[in-house]
């Protein structure tokens, strides 16, 4: 017999390695898959934030006008601590500017136009980034569901014994769980990068504060100041003595000559109307993968020096790559496609996973129906739930209700899906909900923002909601799709 | 120079593909980690860190397109056999509150203890690697980034551990090492 070339693995490991994946996905599936679904549709958040707000495009602002805009905020907000222009870049044709208590979207002339309020925007982000917890526990609680995910990939690799034998393999048809065990590792396997990319870096900002602490108390006698300001940089002394609003323009002009490599996309002017008042500039480097340079400036708009985070410490620059590794926010619409093509994925491998370990009990002699169903109604739940804020939040229900709405209706979903013991048929419902849901989102919405259907990006973005509703349609039609139960075997 | 990194590195996917669709010419595997390498060098020369990031995402966005397209076809849904017990068989014995207690402390063990090993662990690292003079971030990132995959891998080594007294001890000795290790 020819000897095998790939490696042979250690079969009291591979054991092991399978229970150990197999604890933590029982334990932590259900929210992760919340986790990662969500974050699969934040990966449009501005272009859905975008769709939920629509407004005439502003595709350059200039210098001019963002000192018009600056010097608005702070005749509406006196008190703000800080003043944000959110500036418009590729994809993103838009001019935000603001307060602490809140944005508005601004014209070409600097003039404010609106509050730029997407409820639904916010919930999706507050859900993905907290799960709708107080922000710091929820944080946390988020950051470490990012290290069981790593955990998870690791013990995925450490039970899967024929990794490159089966590199391609992926059967559709025939048993189910082989089907869905290919379906799992196939993706997992393929989509690791990003999976661990994603969740190392989810952890990471989530676990910053703790981990930022614990090295504060065993280096620096409890303070954190000297590693935060190493990694972000120092902030100058603050100076409350009143003063004229800073020259945002003069500091927005000095930019192609300062760093002309780099786009600016946000200005955020510190305790302004104070002496002490200064201005950071965050530009894009196109060929980095750093959220942005910081460069500042002084409130007459003569350079104090930059950040870092492009030509610094290598620390530096790693922490500020971290953002846009996570949020797949590095090459435009095509990579947001592909990261929601992956995030796609993992959902998937979530459900796939767990498909695998009722189907296989149900193999065994001990099907739990009632847990299947359930969890099929938190699959195929989710995507309704968010479907159904998406129209409440058309709708102008927004704030804590539509956490309530969400969670709430997750819990009746699961417990009715548990009621009716069917996985099948509660998939096949739920998935006639998002679609219906979809539909109606889109003629709610062009009910409310008809004026703006000449904006391509909004009409584009129902279009695709469209489309998307009419595939879940189409898949409902399939032959096969009636079949309903954990069928008895002919062998018993 | 980015459109020849992804083109470099899809083709050597597909080199990979037939290698493994029709084993037994080692070559091509070396072709095609080649092209997948090259690719990467590529995109890094072209557009830095980010082209590097690029092409990974262009290499697994090829694969999982290829992997799952012909899943729109349909697939298998998740009907499993479901067997009856013979008559006469005993089911699985469960001892719900035996299993249940031994479950939490499993994940006290894999979750907080572990997770305030690796940060103590992490602790020790930052002590390690920092500069004795200068700026601290290098350091500091790296023990952010270590404390999240000590977390990790120490999770799944506590879970691989099948005994619990054994688990239990390992993860004892090494919290109370680390803890004394990065408050020394």
């Amino acid at each position: 017999m020819a000897s095998s070339i790939w490696p042979k693995a250690n079969k009291r490991l591979v054991d092991r390695s399978l229970s150990a994946h197999s604890v933590m996905g029982l334990l932590v599936s259900a929210v992760m898959f919340i986790v990662c679904l969500s974050g699969t549709v934040a990966v449009f958040e501005d272009e859905i934030g975008w769709w939920e707000r629509p407004t005439a495009p502003v595709l350059a602002v200039t210098p001019e006008a963002a000192q018009a805009s600056a010097e608005r905020v702070i005749a509406t907000q006196p008190d703000t601590s800080h003043i944000y222009l959110y500036l418009p870049r590729d994809n993103w044709p838009r001019f935000v500017a603001g307060g602490d208590d809140g944005l508005a979207t601004a014209n070409t002339e600097g003039a404010l136009t609106g509050n730029y309020e997407t409820p639904w925007n916010d919930f999706l982000i507050h859900l993905h980034y907290y799960l709708n917890l107080p922000t710091s526990f929820g944080m946390i609680v988020v950051a470490i569901l990012g290290v069981m995910l790593v955990a998870m990939a690791i013990s995925g690799f450490l039970a899967h014994p024929r990794i490159f034998r089966d590199a391609f393999r992926l059967r559709r048809k025939g048993q189910a769980r082989i089907v869905q065990a290919d379906l799992h590792n196939r993706l997992s396997v393929w989509t690791s990068p990003f999976t661990i990319g994603v969740a190392a870096t989810g952890a990471m900002i989530g676990l910053f504060s703790v981990i930022v602490l614990v090295l504060a108390q065993t280096n620096f006698d409890g303070n954190t100041r000297p590693l935060v300001e190493a990694i972000f940089g120092e902030e100058p002394p603050p100076d409350a003595s009143p003063a004229g609003l800073a020259d945002i323009g003069a500091a927005l002009a000095a930019m192609p000559e300062v760093a002309p490599d780099a786009d600016p996309f946000l200005v955020v002017l510190h305790d302004p109307g104070t002496a002490g008042q200064h201005v950071s500039i965050y530009g894009e480097h196109h060929d980095r993968l750093i959220y942005g340079e910081t460069y500042n400036f002084d409130a007459s708009g003569n350079l104090m020096g930059h950040e870092g985070a492009s030509d610094g410490e290598a620390g530096q620059q790693i922490a500020s790559s971290v953002y846009r590794l996570h949020f797949g926010d590095f090459g435009g619409l095509a990579v947001k496609l592909a990261y929601a093509l992956f995030g796609t994925a993992l959902c998937i491998i979530i459900a796939a996973g767990m498909n695998i370990y009722f189907l296989k009990w149900a193999e065994r002699g001990a099907a739990m129906p009632r847990l299947f169903s359930a969890w099929s109604a938190l699959v195929w739940g989710t995507p309704a739930l968010f479907t159904l804020t998406l129209m409440a939040s058309l709708m102008g229900i927004s704030g804590t209700w539509l956490p309530v709405l969400f969670w709430g209706g997750g819990l009746v979903l699961a417990v009715g899906g548990g009621l009716l013991a069917d996985h099948i048929r509660v998939g096949q419902i739920l998935r006639m909900l998002l679609w219906i849901a979809l539909l109606a989102n889109v003629a709610l919405h062009a009910a409310i923002h008809a004026e703006n259907y000449g904006n391509p990006y909004t009409w584009i973005t129902s279009t695709i909601f469209v489309l998307f509703a009419i595939g879940l349609f189409a898949r409902s039609l399939t032959p096969g799709s009636g079949k309903t139960r954990l069928e008895a075997s002919a062998a018993e | 120079m980015m459109t020849g990194a992804g083109m470099a590195s899809l083709a050597g996917l597909a080199l990979l593909f037939f290698a493994w669709k029709r084993p037994g010419r080692p070559w091509v595997i070396g072709a095609g980690w080649a092209l997948l390498s090259g690719g990467l060098v590529m995109a890094c020369l072209a557009n830095g860190d980010r082209g590097a990031a690029q092409v990974i995402v262009i290499a697994m966005a090829g694969v999982t397109i290829f992997l799952t397209a012909p899943l729109l076809g349909g697939i298998a849904p998740p009907m499993g056999v479901r067997r009856r017990r013979p008559a006469g068989e005993a089911g699985p014995i469960r001892r719900p509150v035996r299993a249940s207690l031994s479950g939490i402390w499993t994940f006290i063990l894999t979750g907080p203890v572990a997770g305030a090993i690796a940060l103590f662990g992490s602790s020790v690292l930052f002590r390690i690697i920092r500069p004795e003079n200068g700026s601290p971030a290098t350091a500091g990132v790296i023990a952010i980034l270590a404390a999240v995959l000590l977390w990790a891998v120490l999770s799944v080594s506590l879970l691989i551990e099948p005994r619990t007294g054994r688990r239990s001890a390992y993860a004892g000795l090494a919290l109370i090492a680390t803890a004394t290790f990065a408050f020394i």
